[in-house]
């Protein structure tokens, strides 16, 4: 099932706005090059993932040194501070923490965001 | 090979035991399936699903979400495994099962996940989270 759920403009960079499609809240992101849908529930305690931070993270760097990136990919819970990353299927950024975020596929055709919720078969 | 589930408020701790690994993704779907408690319900289906993962651990976890997400949004209640080929990288398989047999209304969360070696057998641990579901107004 695809949804058309706004135009681009109405998603502001950096921003997560929350949107309910079929009795879901899901999270709209808008990472600048690219965009993102997402549940709204953290896969750990079922917490409104959407309602935390949207932002980057360290990243792996060599001893003395600090690399910061992907920068509007990155959701933190709000309740128990996990991250999760959307370029990466809302994998956890702690790769012991093996859950992830549920994620479905969008595209933007014509100014226009496109959500698929269901997988093709 | 077995399958436990231990039920607590808003989760099921979820621990399997089997010699062979591809004897583990079988009883992870059999351990879904009772979860759901979807038996009966719907009309016969089959549908693959293809998990691709850095590790085995990986590959088990995201193929358990994709058990999951089965359930929620195509209705798809997965019985068995027809087919299963199980590499590092990936893991292809076919499930037969009933679509109109999912679970609806509920969140499904899935967390703490372990899966080792065990005196010679596999061992996978996890919790899967359940709720009502809360559909937030749009934010203003």
């Amino acid at each position: 099932m695809t949804v058309d759920v706004g135009a681009v403009e109405d998603f502001a960079v950096g921003a997560v706005t929350r949107i309910v499609v079929d009795r879901r809240s899901i999270g709209i992101v808008n990472a600048g090059d690219d965009f993102y849908a997402v549940l709204n529930v953290c896969p750990h305690e079922l917490a409104p993932v959407c309602e935390g931070q949207l932002g980057g993270t360290t990243l792996p760097s060599p001893p003395g040194e600090v690399r910061f990136g992907l920068e509007n990919r990155i959701v933190r819970c709000p309740w128990h501070g996990y991250e999760f990353d959307l370029s990466q299927g809302g994998r956890c950024v702690l790769t012991r923490f093996k859950a992830r975020l549920r994620t479905f596929p969008v595209t933007v055709r014509d100014g226009r965001v496109l959500v698929e919720l269901k997988r093709a078969r | 090979m077995s399958f436990s589930l231990r039920h607590r408020p808003g989760e099921v701790g979820v621990t399997i035991e089997a010699d062979a690994l591809e004897d583990v993704f079988e009883q992870a779907v059999a351990a879904v399936r009772e979860l759901l408690g979807a038996d009966g319900e719907g009309v016969g289906d089959r549908l693959p699903v293809l998990v691709r993962g850095s590790d085995v651990a990986q590959l088990l976890a995201d193929f358990v979400a994709d058990l999951l997400e089965l359930a929620d949004y195509e209705q798809f209640a997965a019985g068995r495994v027809e087919r299963l080929q199980l590499d590092d990288r990936q893991v292809r398989a076919a499930l037969s099962g009933r679509t109109g047999g999912g679970r609806d209304g509920d969140d499904l969360g899935l967390h703490a996940f372990d899966l080792r070696r065990v005196g010679g057998a596999w061992r996978a641990d996890f919790v899967v989270t359940v709720g009502r579901r809360r559909a937030a107004p749009p934010a203003a």
